[in-house]
Parts: structure tokens; sequence; C-alpha cells
């Protein structure tokens, strides 16, 4: 708890508890305490806590109309929240009004002036943002991300891809602290979200603190320390990668089996089973025996593969999200 | 204020790197010319057909004086020169045929009926009734008429004021006949004379009075007028584009992206700075041009050079009104037909001034006049209007004026931010008028914190 004087002498020095929150609060780059954020009856957001470290990469995952959106514009100071309700800190400022100059952010909808040239753009963004060596960090950035050729293209002239990368250096322009980024690998092809992905990752290693929303679990359990779950507003799963799926159990078996057709629903203990073609997964009861499976699996034809894991990233979704899907059909 | 002229240098540049903006800026001079180019060539453009009017003249002594005045009429100026005067042959006015419908024998609503089918017809212009005591009457004035003109067209004017001022000079001429006076000394007797309008006197620096130059008037007059509709016209240019660049953006989806580095006020006032300068920079291309043109043609020492001041800081003021109003009504809309169902009572309210020119004109320092001039979204027009006129206005009205609109300018900028920051990441329905008053009194849903109850959030979070 922290108390302030009611002296009416200045001090201009901070008190040595101030300091101290200060400090804690710095080390996480993201700091929301039940927060709420409804518009008009619906609630987007509810009652969400969260932090996130600095220097780490956090991925943000849940259904479509789950809140993510709504949190990242809150995060970015676009959106307020509830009279009341919580706080948002962010790099340690919680004015709700401004976005600091040290975040950077890349919005799900794409939009960019289509009559200026790129030059111009990224000019335009870095004098917004305060940004020294303008004409240096723009061309560094163009080469880094393969689009020297295009400076001094208009935006018009640019395929979907290029001027998804242009944008993503506006958000990055001047190196932010912390980098918010709203689906960036939606509607790239495979080659520029790698080069999307590669800059991330040089961000973080120059100390960059990356907040991330996304449906690509693959690349989410590839890329993130750190993932947030929100669903119907309300934050499910918070943690790493591997914690979260400790919390899950090894309750999955992967196998391949000569047979591609065997029924496999009837075996000891299987709850479900997910077809990947070639590849099963059968999610099993807690307490479950692998052997008892395995021989049963093997009185069925010749196994190929078997394997005892942990759910994937997509998996606990689905398992989160799909009865929602399952009420919304029955409704 | 540094993001803020960030982006309002931007949209400066926007705005004037355009074929569009180089041709507007050609098409209003250009528009405005040729209107006073058309309205000189046409101004003499009228129908000279003849204008056939049948009279009853129930006294029974006056068509005949009528009838010479009519061919008197179509000889000296149906076919004079409109400009020497002089006799000719083209024919430069429509002429008076005058036909008598004698109301002897007949019944005179009979009489009135038929040839008011023959007006409906187009056979006639028009038919005139003299009454039957027009020649006694007006000996003290009763108020009673004595000629009626009956025809379908009440716009067309020159023929009634003609016939009006000639059956009086009939009259006149009837009863001095009768009176048995020498028309000489009537004319003599009623001739009126002729007044002159002159500007007051001066008294200059060495004490000698000298009298006004004469077109000094006009010319203020002109550059007040000439001014308020520059001003008008500006206003349209650069505040109405603020709607479909706001729009624009939002459709484009290029607002949120802004959003992320400024506060959706800087966004709004950045445009809204942005507008400002390319109208200025409009104006002061005209007012330039206008200064050369001036000088040119030896007019440059009389250029009122006092509401040149005042107008830019006028327009800058009006801008800043309507160009919060035009952004606030971009960001409600999601497309062109919504915005334009509600940019029409916005221009309307821009038009106001438009309705009252005339009698501010007539009367500057009237109450009306002055009120009127107080009304803030009318009061950039108005005031530079009356500043032109000759009628000193009061030095604070202007100084009030000025401080009215760009304290109404605040307000709409702030009220016209709230809506801007709700309605531009809104997407699907357009706004109503209902939701716009919400928004801009309460924003969308719940307040944010207020920093008292944030910093007990803060504690109780910490």
């Amino acid at each position: 708890m922290v108390t302030t004087s009611t002296a009416p002498t200045i001090n201009t020095q901070p008190s040595p508890a101030v300091t101290a929150r200060e400090a804690e609060y710095r080390r996480h780059a993201v700091e929301v305490r039940s927060v709420t954020k409804t518009f008009g009856s619906t609630v987007a957001v509810d009652d969400l806590s969260l932090s996130v470290a600095e220097r780490t990469i956090c991925g943000f995952i849940g259904p479509n109309g789950s809140g993510k959106t709504t949190t990242l514009r809150m995060l970015m100071r676009i959106y307020q929240p509830d009279e009341g309700a919580g706080i948002i800190r962010v790099l340690g400022h919680d004015d709700l009004h401004a976005p600091p100059d040290s975040v950077g952010y890349l919005p799900e909808e794409r939009g960019l002036y289509k009559r200026m040239k790129v030059i111009d753009v990224l000019r335009f963004y870095a004098e917004l943002k305060g940004c020294a060596d303008i004409a240096g960090v723009a061309r560094r950035w163009l080469e880094r991300m393969g689009l020297g050729d295009a400076a001094q293209k208009r935006v018009e002239a640019l395929s979907k891809g290029m001027a998804q990368k242009v944008q993503f250096i506006t958000a990055t322009i001047n190196q932010p602290q912390l980098l918010i980024l709203d689906e960036p690998f939606s509607g790239l092809d495979p080659v520029n979200a790698d080069v999307v992905r590669s800059a991330m990752l040089d961000l973080k290693r120059s100390g960059t603190t990356i907040v991330y929303s996304t449906h690509d679990m693959h690349t989410a359990e590839k890329l993130c320390d750190e993932i947030v779950m929100m669903h119907r507003g309300r934050k499910v799963l918070d943690g790493t990668l591997a914690s979260i799926q400790r919390d899950y159990g090894s309750d999955t078996i992967r196998v391949r089996l000569h047979d591609t057709d065997a029924v496999l629903s009837d075996l000891p203990g299987v709850v479900q089973v997910s077809e990947y073609g070639q590849l099963r997964e059968l999610r099993m009861t807690p307490g479950y025996q692998p052997r008892r499976v395995l021989e049963a699996l093997m009185e069925r034809g010749s196994v190929h593969h078997f394997e005892i894991c942990s759910p994937s990233l997509h998996d606990i979704f689905v398992r989160i999200a799909a009865p929602v899907s399952e009420e919304r059909r029955n409704a | 204020m540094r993001k803020t002229l960030v982006i309002a240098v931007r949209e400066f540049q926007a705005a004037v790197h355009t074929k569009t903006f180089a041709v507007s800026l050609l098409i209003m001079p250009l528009m405005g010319s040729a209107g006073l180019v058309a309205a000189l060539v046409f101004k003499d453009q009228v129908n000279v057909d003849d204008k056939t009017v049948a009279v009853i003249d129930r006294t029974g002594v006056l068509f005949a004086d009528l009838a010479a005045a009519a061919h008197e009429y179509n000889r000296t100026e149906a076919l004079a020169d409109p400009v020497t005067g002089d006799p000719s042959e083209t024919q430069h006015k429509p002429r008076f045929a005058l036909h008598e419908a004698s109301p002897a024998g007949r019944d005179i609503n009979d009489l009135r009926a038929e040839l008011s089918d023959r007006v409906r017809a187009g056979e006639l212009t028009a038919f005139v009734e003299i009454d039957p005591s027009a020649l006694r009457a007006g000996e003290e004035d009763d108020g009673l008429e004595y000629v009626f003109y009956h025809s379908n067209n009440p716009m067309y004017r020159e023929f009634p004021i003609w016939f009006n001022r000639r059956v009086n000079d009939c009259v006149r001429d009837w009863r001095v006949r009768q009176a048995g006076l020498a028309a000489e000394t009537v004319d003599w007797a009623t001739r009126r004379l002729r007044m002159g309008e002159r500007p007051l006197y001066v008294r200059g620096r060495d004490g000698v009075v000298n009298a006004g130059r004469e077109h000094e008037h006009y010319i203020n007059i002109a550059a007040g007028v000439g001014l308020a509709l520059l001003m008008f016209l500006v206003i349209l240019v650069g505040a109405i584009p603020l709607t479909y660049s706001v729009l624009e953006e939002k459709m484009q989806r290029s607002a949120e992206v802004l959003l992320g580095t400024v506060t959706a006020f800087q966004f709004m006032m950045g445009k809204i700075l942005g507008m400002v300068g390319v109208s200025l920079g409009i104006v002061t291309i005209y007012i330039v041009a206008g200064f050369i043109a001036a000088s040119a043609c030896g007019y440059g020492n009389t250029i009122p050079h006092h509401l040149i001041n005042w107008f830019i800081l006028y327009q800058a003021g009006a801008i800043l009104m309507f160009g919060s109003l035009y952004a606030a009504i971009g960001a409600a809309c999601n497309d062109m037909k919504d915005a334009q169902n509600l940019m029409a009572p916005a221009s309307l309210i821009a038009c106001v001034p438009l309705f009252v020119i005339r009698p501010v004109m007539l009367e500057p320092n009237s109450t009306f006049s002055t009120w009127i001039s107080f009304f803030p979204p009318a009061t950039p027009m108005l005031m530079i209007l009356r500043q032109g006129l000759p009628t000193p206005v009061p030095i604070w009205q202007p100084i009030v004026g000025l401080m009215l609109v760009l304290l109404t300018a605040v307000v709409c900028v702030a009220l016209a931010g709230r809506i801007f920051r709700v309605g531009i990441l809104m997407q699907g329905k357009g706004a109503n008028v209902k939701e716009l008053l919400q928004w801009a009194t309460h924003g969308m849903g719940q307040r944010p914190p207020r920093p008292d109850r944030r910093r007990a959030a803060a504690r109780s979070a910490s």
C-alpha cells in the first residue's frame, strides 16, 4: 500500500516507496488490473487482469469476438475502459488519453494513405513519433523488409503483402519499447510471414516487448514466451506454453495406423478423436492406461506411430472455444 | 501540438498537391467572372414581343391620350438605342399596343370575364380598367384605387409601372385643361429636381475640408460583399472536403493506424488545421490577385486594408467552426449517402448569412443586423460585410464577434472531438442525430475513469 503525504511541503525527490513501485511496473511492460469494457449492453472485456514482462513476446489468442482487439485498443488508449473499472499501465504510464510514442501499433484493419509514396508515409509516421535520422532509419527498415526498391512507389502500387510490410515498418520505425500487433501475419504469404517473424524476433532481442494477437496457433507456439487466451471477454489461459500444457497434462495420444479408416472412438478411455489425414489425435480420460490403448490399437492393425504427448495449443484452443460453437449451432 | 502540426502539414500537402486543387483554384474566379460576363451579356436580352393590353376607359376621355403616349413610347424608347437614346431600326424593348375595350352597352362583368379569358388564352398581355370617377378622385387622398391592372403574370412589371405613370399624367393634363391653366406653367411648377448621392466630407490633417472620394464607398461595399462571398465559397471549399477526407480514412481503415500514434483530438485538429491552412492559402492567392488587379486599374490606394486583417481572422475562425462540424459528420457516417444527409443541415447553417445580406446591407447598424451578426455561424460573413459598408461599425462589435466565433470554434472542436473519437472506428450503421448528441455530450457507453478513481484502483492493485 502506498501512502501519500498531506503536508504542504514540495518534495521534488520521489519517495523510495514510489520509486520501488515504478521499478516494479517497469519490469512489466504491460500491467492490466480488473479492466472491463462494455459497448452498450455487450461486455467486450470482462474483469481482465494480466501482465506482460519486458523483453518478451506475448501472444493473444482466442476466437473471433473474444475481446482481443478491444484489449489491444485499450492498451493503445484508442478505447477507454469503463469508469472505475481497473487500471491499464503501459510502460509505466497510466494516462488514459495519450498513447506513448515508445509504443508501436499495427492494427488489424490495415490502411495507409494510398496516394502517398512509401518513403513519405514512413517519414510522416517517423515525424509523428519524434524519430531522429528519419531517412536513415527508413532506408534500413525498407532494406530489412525487402522493400528497398519500393521507397518511391505510391502505396496504391504495392501488393497487399508489401503494403502490410510497410505498415509493419510504420509501427516499428522508432524502435518502440512496446510493440502491439493485431493479427500481424494475416494475409501474408509464408515468405513474407517469415520476414515479419524474423523482424519481430530481432526487435525482441534488441529490447522491445511484443504483444500480438493471432489465430495462427502453430506460430504462437513457436514464437511466444507467454500466451494469453481470451474467451467471451474473459481471460481463460495465461502462462508459458509449457505451463499451459502442464495444466492440461499428457492426455493426448498421437497415432498413425496402416488402416487409416479404422474406427478409434470406441477404444478404452478415448474422449475425442481428431482426424488429420494420416495422423490422428486421441484425447483420453484422466488416468487412462496407455498400454491398454496401444494393445487395443494393435488388435486393429499395424501401428506405425504411437506418441504420448501434451495437447497442442490448437487443441487447447478448440477445447475451450468449441463448446461455444456448439451452443451457437444449437441456438 | 507537434503531432497535430505534423498531421496538419500532411493534410495541407495532400490537399494542395493535387490537380483538382489547382483546377478549383482557377475555376472559382473563372466561374465568378463568367457569371458577371453572362449577366452583362444577357441583361438586355428581353422578350421584345408586343405587349397588347386592353383598356376599359370608363371615364371616356383618357384612352386617346394613353394611346398617344404608348405610340410615343414605342417610337422613343422601344425603338431607341439603349445607350444613346437615338431612334433606331432595331427594337430593344417590347412595344405597347393599347386596344380600347368600350364598356358602352355591355354588362361590365361580362366584359371583364371576356377580357380575362383573352388574357388566359394569350391574346392579351393584360387589361386595365379605369374607374369612372378617376377624374374626380384625388382632391384629397381618399386611399382608394381608381385604376386596376389585371394579368396572369404579376412578375412582369414594366408595363404596369409605365401605365401607372402615364395614366396619372393624362389625368393631370385633363385637369389642367379643365382648370384653364397654361400647360407650360404647370410643367414648370411641377417639375421635379434631381438629387445626386455623394459621400461624406472629410477634414484633412491640414484642416481643409474636402468632399469624400465618390467611388471609395462603392469599392468598400464591393470589397465587403466580395470578401463575405469569398468567405462563403472558401468555407465550402475548405470545410466540406473534411467530411470526405475523414470518411475516406474511415472507409480505407487508415484512421486506426494514426490513432495508435495520436489521440483522436490531435488527429481531428490536425486535419482541421490543415484545411485552415489550405483555406488561408486560397484566400491569400485571391486577395493578392485582387490587389494586383486593383493596382493595375489605378485603385491600389483605395483598397480597404483594415478589412483584410479582419477577414483573415474571421476566415480562420469560420473554418475551425465549420471544419469541426464537417469532420464530425465524416467520423459519424459510414458512407457518402449518410454523410450527404447530415451535411445538408450543416450547409444550411453556413448559408444563413446569405439569407440576410440584403437587410444587413440596407440597415447595417439596425438592431436586427447587430444581433444577427453576433450569431456565431453568421458572424464572420456578416461582420465583414458590415465593416465594408460606409456606415461605421463600433469597434467593440467585431472584437466581440471574433471572440464569440473563437469561443464557438473551441466548443465545436471539443464536441466534434467526442463524436470523432467514438465514430471514427465505428463500422456498420451510421449514427443518427440523437446518437450524435449523445456522443457529443457523454461519449459512447461508459466514460473514462475519473483520476481519483484511477488512483484508488492503482492503490488497490499495488
